[in-house]
């Protein structure tokens, strides 16, 4: 028995759909810039996973010495912070879906590699939250 | 004497003594210590030092204005007695992570307010308890995948409210009782309406229901929604809350589906996706009608064609509720199961035995008959002279029952899965929906499955389904914090694909499930059919039947679909107004990648807060009601077809009554005492 009409074209947009929605993970990362609100177009976005991405998304910025960049800091999972230990610098605790991301100025003097870290503790994972500034020397 | 044994007889008493010597909880922990801080309150202020931690709050201390503390001898307390008029003070610290404090009345309930974090302690008050009742407390901000179970409970004396609906409790049960007294020959609950004879709105839901595509636009939509939440549960947030994976399904799924069982059957079962996939490539069509199968087409086992594995199915998942609810990671894997359980099942028969004996949801055709709408035929007499029955073999239009049911003749919801292929295939147009009163058919279903063999798989599924509504309650909203840590095997944190590592469990955790799994398994499969068969045993003793208690026991269990159902109804009404922004901003944040996908046209995420904080429990209570009214009549109308005689039914049935009504009882106490 040959298909007809009806039935080819329910069998497209069933294979669209399926296809549709498990491809969903490769097309994430224009996803993420599409609908998260570019609310600080002049800042680093970080955000930060508690459980997961190795706790800082990106874990590695690289900044030049002497030139101020704002950081804008969102929780994505759970309650935690963004501080920087040699700047003395701490955004306080952002609660996702509930306080606003926090936004921070910093401005290095002396190349080298910087921590940042949570500093709200949140379980077994937090102590290994941890991202890197890195700080490269002289000017543009 | 052995040195071994001398040393052991000099260290054992020590640290018995060092075990078993008081501790003053100032002494180690000074923020239960007012005087440290040189804090001042009025005489007449209760201080309550509370902590917070993942599974909800506990008091430590109660300090009246400055002179007395009094450390509370229970560990796990998170219930607060205050009087009408006190006035009172909560200093509160998070033990574990950050936090949220909020009462509902009396504190702000939106997120954003009353963040407790690590390291400090908050003071909230003198808050004037002056409205009584029972008010939850509730963390608001999503810490960890456990906040979904974080609730607390105050109640203001006197709890007026808690102590009326006790009374309507027992005044509902007597009402039912004396109305079916002084009508005692009447049958209840017998009206139904045939919903496709309304002119117009009749005509236009045929033409919609015998339209093949309007079952599966619905089972694609529903198939999106199911791979979805799979992915995002894969890879999404791992916190429970922010994850699409938890909040549709554990949240709006789990509150809809009870409503829709008692408006609409088995309509769930209509646009379901899980068996789809199995069945489109089973029939080789989508849409159209073949008349070949991509099956072995082997016959299934009559042993497994009933309910055990459903019924088991169904505690099964109970057991491990506190995981799949909170952990995305977990419904993820128990949905990748859901869908190629019935790919392999359908490959072996191409019939609905996936949906009829093995899916957990099946709870859903037990309580089918407790609804307000049934399949059935519009004139049985007119199935009975045809001959070639399409709705049973097909038709070019229509496939043969799918759930191996004739139509035609068909009393009973448990198995038409309301797929409408009946509709589809009969020539005579005889098939239809008919609206009636709730639990209409119960008393001959009942009476049919305990007549020559009785159907103990359904009877179990109904104890499980009855005895499990009470225990969601006291587990979703309740303070028992001890009970959910065993049913959480002691785990912390939420997981997806990556860091599923985390809920690992150790051996002490296993155990603790282990006493959990005890305990639910224990309640709903051995202690409450015992309870209910002693009763059954009495009412057979009141009525001075011949009948075997078996088949009493068996067949008034039947009265438990629709009081069961309401008791669900009532759990859904909680469930939902409490947690509803959670699914809603899941649809504009599937991952919880902090996404809006309507920010673009100017709609915001919703703010947390829980709808009609105030009268929650007023509606709730209605439903445990109609459940107990519902529970009664249909036990009477199980009992006049039982014994043929309606007084030996009014004395069993009020015999029963005394059980549906401490169950009544326990319920208004979870939710108001």
């Amino acid at each position: 028995m040959r298909r007809g009409l009806w039935e080819w074209l329910a069998l497209i947009i069933v294979l669209l759909t399926v296809g549709g929605v498990l491809l969903t993970p490769l097309f994430i990362p224009f996803l993420d810039q599409y609908f998260i609100k570019a609310e600080h177009p002049d800042a680093i976005v970080v955000k930060g996973y508690v459980g997961q991405h190795g706790g800082y998304e990106p874990k590695i910025i690289k900044v030049r010495a002497n030139e101020t960049v704002r950081i804008a800091f969102y929780a994505m999972d759970l309650p935690q912070s963004l501080s920087i230990d040699a700047l003395n610098l701490d955004t306080g605790v952002v609660v996702p879906e509930v306080t606003e991301e926090k936004v921070i100025e910093v401005k290095f003097t002396t190349p080298g590699i910087y921590v940042f870290r949570n500093t709200v503790p949140n379980g077994p994972m937090s102590p290994f939250q941890i991202g890197y500034i890195v700080v490269e020397g002289g000017q543009k | 004497m052995k040195p071994s044994v001398i040393l052991l007889l000099l260290i054992l008493p020590t640290i018995l003594l060092v075990s078993s010597a008081p501790t003053l909880a100032s002494s180690i922990e000074p923020w239960l210590n007012p005087r440290a801080y040189n804090i001042s309150y009025g005489d007449d202020v209760l201080v309550y030092y509370v902590e917070d931690f993942q599974f909800g709050f506990r008091v430590r201390a109660i300090q009246k204005g400055n002179v007395e503390i009094i450390y509370p001898q229970t560990e796990f307390s998170a219930r607060m007695v205050f009087q009408k008029g006190d006035s009172v003070v909560f200093r509160v610290k998070t033990i574990d992570v950050v936090h949220g404090f909020n009462i509902f009345h009396y504190l702000p309930t939106s997120e954003g307010t009353n963040v407790i974090v690590p390291g400090e302690v908050y003071e909230f008050g003198p808050i004037l308890m002056n409205v009584p009742g029972k008010f939850k407390i509730r963390d608001p901000v999503p810490c960890d995948a456990l906040n979904p179970f974080e609730y607390g409970d105050i109640v203001v004396e006197p709890n007026n409210i808690y102590y009326n609906l006790l009374l309507m409790t027992i005044a509902t049960a007597i009402a039912t009782l004396l109305y079916i007294t002084l009508a005692l020959n009447r049958t209840f609950i017998s009206r139904e309406l045939d919903l496709l004879g309304i002119p117009l709105i009749g005509g236009f839901l045929r033409g919609l229901l015998k339209w093949r595509g309007s079952t599966f636009l619905l089972q694609l939509l529903n198939l999106a929604v199911f791979l979805l939440i799979i992915i995002a549960g894969l890879i999404g947030n791992p916190t429970g809350g922010m994850n699409f994976s938890i909040t549709v399904v554990w949240v709006l799924w789990f509150a809809a589906v009870e409503f829709m069982i008692f408006f609409g059957g088995r309509v769930w079962c209509t646009m379901c996706p899980m068996p789809v996939l199995g069945e489109w490539i089973a029939r080789r069509r989508i849409v159209e009608v073949s008349r070949k199968w991509f099956s072995l087409n082997r016959k299934w086992p009559e042993r497994l064609d009933n309910m055990w594995i459903s019924a088991m199915g169904f505690l099964g998942i109970s057991l491990f509720i506190v995981w799949i609810t909170t952990r995305p990671i977990a419904t993820a894997i128990l949905f990748v199961f859901m869908i190629l359980i019935p790919i392999f099942l359908h490959l072996y028969n191409p019939k609905r035995y996936f949906c009829r004996s093995v899916c957990p949801a099946n709870y859903i055709g037990y309580h089918a008959n407790a609804s307000i709408l049934a399949v059935r035929a519009k004139d049985r007499e007119t199935c009975v002279r045809h001959r070639t029955k399409e709705c049973a073999s097909g038709s070019p239009t229509g496939y043969g029952c799918p759930w191996e049911l004739y139509p035609g003749g068909n009393n009973d919801s448990t198995y038409c899965g309301q797929c409408f292929e009946c509709f589809r295939s009969c020539p005579l147009d005889n098939m239809t929906l008919k609206l009636r009163m709730p639990g209409r058919d119960i008393p001959k279903v009942a009476l049919q499955k305990t007549t020559r063999k009785i159907r103990y798989d359904e009877v179990w599924m109904g104890f499980i389904r009855f005895s499990l509504a009470i225990f969601y309650e006291l587990i979703f909203f309740g303070t028992y914090n001890k009970l959910k840590d065993w049913a959480d095997m002691n785990r912390t944190w939420g997981a997806n694909w990556a860091s599923v590592g985390v809920l690992t469990p150790t051996v002490g955790d296993l155990a603790d499930w282990f006493k959990w799994a005890i305990l639910v398994s224990g309640i709903s499969l051995i202690l409450f059919p015992a309870i209910f068969y002693t009763f059954s045993w009495a009412a057979k003793k009141v009525a001075k039947s011949e009948i075997s208690t078996n088949r009493i026991f068996a067949a008034f269990s039947y009265s438990l679909a629709p009081y069961g159902q309401l008791l669900w109804m009532s759990f859904a009404v909680a469930l939902f107004l409490v947690n509803w922004a959670r699914p809603l901003n899941s649809f504009l944040d599937p991952f919880g990648f902090n996404w809006d996908v309507l920010a673009n046209v100017g709609l915001d995420k919703f703010q947390w807060h829980p709808l009609f904080e105030d009268q929650i429990i007023m509606l709730e209570a209605p439903f445990v009601f109609a459940g107990l009214f519902l529970g009664i009549i249909t036990t009477y109308n199980i009992g006049r077809e039982l014994f043929r005689d309606a007084k030996k039914a009014l004395k069993s049935t009020a015999v029963m009554t005394i059980l549906y009504v401490l169950c009544a009882l326990i319920v208004i106490w979870i939710i108001a005492g």
